[in-house]
């Protein structure tokens, strides 16, 4: 579950003061948002922002997220071949020998895992219409802990024609399993840079560039590998490099198609020193109705990835790096989005959600299917295609 | 690539204001209809202080700034203060929808620009932008923005403007 | 520094074609820019919630960009 734990870190690098363009100064939204795979992995994890002006140019931003996980991969305790689950929690008759999705009869009426994340940071407009921001992130688990610290600035020229993004993230992590003796660290140091340009007055453009190293310990302790040396195997933890160095480059571009719609398309490539290279597109379309009162956006995205160089199906011997997880193999994903937005306006005409209609409120949804294939089954459910769908509810008012 | 470089440079760092009207120069007079079909000309408020508002209805600041003009104007008036609204809309009915919904409508004109004649000729470099022209017809501040905090400086700049013969 | 070369010099060429086609667009001509649907990450808390599970199943990040657009005033 590693990397659930970076957490909603990319928050950190908006810093733009929009708030500027509506009349209010103050903001608060909160989701509702869920996540469900047929690998059984199910998180529930609602936020909570809140963006308070609390000076001419100052603003603060407070935000609360909680991350609630089942997983079936956390659930097993077991000890094979000297190598022990990485949880202490009791469940009985479930081996790794034996799990396959369906199989496991563990009760599914608790977390897996709770994380709580707190985010607090302030941002400051200076003169002729920059903003820095400087936030800070912390992270908490029973096995696992994240410190985060990032700062941007944005800068416009030529009337704000052009604006110059540059963002800073750096993160301490900790990771303490349950049955280990140890605790080991995890650093991530992240550097982007963007360009916003005005391309005409219905157009406008994007380019992003980020550059991140990671070193420490990177890998899974709730993953296992099975080196298999032809009738028998041997359980091992899984061991990956202790430094990635991860880079990627992305541009969109935004059209305004009619007075009430636009069309957004992206491209993104990626490529790290563990040989994973990708790209991905994406496009979006949006369009008003009812006079701007409700807003749907159908989007869709398509990603494409090539696999870790020491990733393998299995191993015939002990390599000195070996992994399972599906995250670093090849694999093909499309998704589709659908959002909607409604404000206060008409969200007072409709049943039930007009108790949300406050003044300059509005009403949020989303719905994104996602579907991932891997050319070889998954470590722990044995599936190729993971289905996925995400929704979420939201408010927010501005005051 | 080294002209690739200039020509992009120079589009991102130099501002668009060549023939751009400033401070302490006469202002170029100007003309345009209000949405009920008045014709405004600044010329007619020759020898009173004036506060040309660019704004438009898509502008939060500019939203902002309206009470506060509005309740500029309603305590200047009789003391030889005028205030002309430049609304850029391209559409009247976001203008007419956004006055609509104000608790204390403006008193003053506002001219509907929706081809943007007259904002070319003070080179605004951002909305809103409000031009305070003296009584003999010369700009003497411009502030481009609008925030709260800032409402005592514009106060100032007119009590001034006005307390000149 | 040699592997981060090829992704930087993406990023030059794709910038460089960007600065050709950038046109002055004045801040009276920003009505449809200042559009919610013509700001990038209009909402970044829902961009969150959408990248949060796919840096999970998959093994890339960064590059998406961050908020910005709109109509400049203010």
């Amino acid at each position: 579950m590693g990397d659930f734990r970076r957490g909603l870190a990319i928050w950190l690098l908006a810093s733009s003061s929009l708030l500027g363009q509506s009349e209010a100064d103050n903001e608060l939204q909160v989701n509702f948002n869920g996540y469900f795979d047929n690998f059984r992995v199910h998180i529930l994890y609602p936020t909570l922002s809140l963006t308070k002006k609390i000076g001419a140019s100052t603003r603060f931003n407070g935000r609360y997220l909680v991350d609630a996980i089942t997983a079936a991969s956390m659930r097993s305790r077991f000890e094979v071949d000297g190598v022990t689950s990485a949880t202490a929690r009791s469940v009985d008759g479930v081996t790794s020998a034996s799990q396959r999705a369906g199989e496991d009869s563990a009760p599914e009426a608790t977390w897996d895992e709770v994380r709580h994340e707190f985010g607090a940071g302030l941002s400051r407009d200076f003169g002729r219409g920059g903003t820095a921001s400087a936030n800070g992130l912390y992270s908490t688990e029973h096995d696992y802990s994240s410190k985060t610290l990032a700062g941007s600035v944005t800068y416009p020229f030529a009337k704000k024609n052009t604006v110059i993004q540059i963002g800073a993230v750096r993160s301490w992590d900790l990771s303490f399993p349950d049955t280990r003796t140890w605790s080991k660290a995890k650093d991530a140091a992240t550097l982007s840079f963007g360009i916003t340009q005005v391309l005409n007055p219905r157009a406008v453009a994007q380019l992003d560039a980020s550059f991140t190293s990671n070193k420490g310990f990177l890998s899974d302790p709730y993953q296992v590998v099975r080196v298999i040396d032809g009738y028998s195997f041997r359980t091992y933890n899984t061991a990956v490099p202790d430094r990635r160095f991860r880079n990627a480059v992305g541009m969109r571009v935004n059209f305004k198609t009619t007075s009430t719609s636009s069309i957004q398309v992206g491209y993104r490539y990626y490529r790290d020193d563990w040989k994973i290279e990708s790209n991905t597109v994406h496009a979006m379309v949006q369009r008003h109705f009812l006079d701007k009162g409700l807003t749907l956006g159908i989007g869709g995205r398509h990603y494409t990835q090539s696999k870790a160089y020491f990733f393998k199906p299995s191993y015939p011997s002990v390599e000195e790096f070996m992994t399972v997880d599906s995250k670093l193999n090849s694999c093909v994903s499309d998704e589709l989005q659908f959002k909607l937005e409604i404000q206060s306006d008409v969200l007072k005409t409709i049943p039930i959600l007009s108790i949300l209609a406050a003044d300059n409120s509005a009403f949020l949804a989303d719905l994104d299917l996602y579907h991932r294939r891997t050319p070889t089954p998954d470590w722990f459910s044995r599936y190729r295609d993971l289905y996925a769908y995400i929704l979420s509810f939201g408010w927010r008012v501005r005051f | 690539m080294k002209r690739r470089i200039v020509r992009f440079l120079s589009c991102a760092m130099i501002c668009v204001n060549a023939g751009a009207q400033k401070i302490h120069e006469k202002a170029p007079d100007f003309s345009g209809t209000s949405p009920d079909g008045k014709t405004v000309r600044l010329s007619e408020y020759a020898g009173k202080a004036v506060l040309v508002d660019f704004w438009a209805s898509w502008c939060g600041p500019c939203r902002q700034e309206m009470p506060f003009l509005i309740g500029q104007y309603a305590a200047n008036k009789d003391r030889g203060f005028a205030v002309i609204g430049v609304n850029v809309d391209k559409d009247a009915k976001n203008l007419s929808k956004f006055l609509a919904g104000l608790d204390v409508k403006p008193d003053f004109p506002i001219i509907h620009d929706p081809q943007s004649k007259i904002c070319p000729l003070y080179g605004l470099e951002g909305m809103p932008t409000s031009v305070l022209i003296d009584r003999k017809g010369i700009v003497r501040f411009r502030h481009v923005g609008f925030k709260p905090e800032t409402q005592d400086v514009l106060i100032r700049e007119i009590d001034a403007l006005i307390a000149e013969k | 520094m040699a592997r981060r070369l090829p992704v930087f010099l993406l990023f030059c060429i794709l910038l460089l074609s960007l600065a050709s086609g950038c046109a002055r667009v004045q801040p009276w001509q920003r009505e449809d820019l200042s559009d919610p649907i013509m700001i990038f990450d209009e909402n970044p808390i829902e961009k969150g919630i959408r990248e949060h599970p796919l840096d999970y199943r998959e093994g890339s990040s960064g590059g998406t960009g961050s908020q910005s657009g709109g109509c400049g005033c203010g």
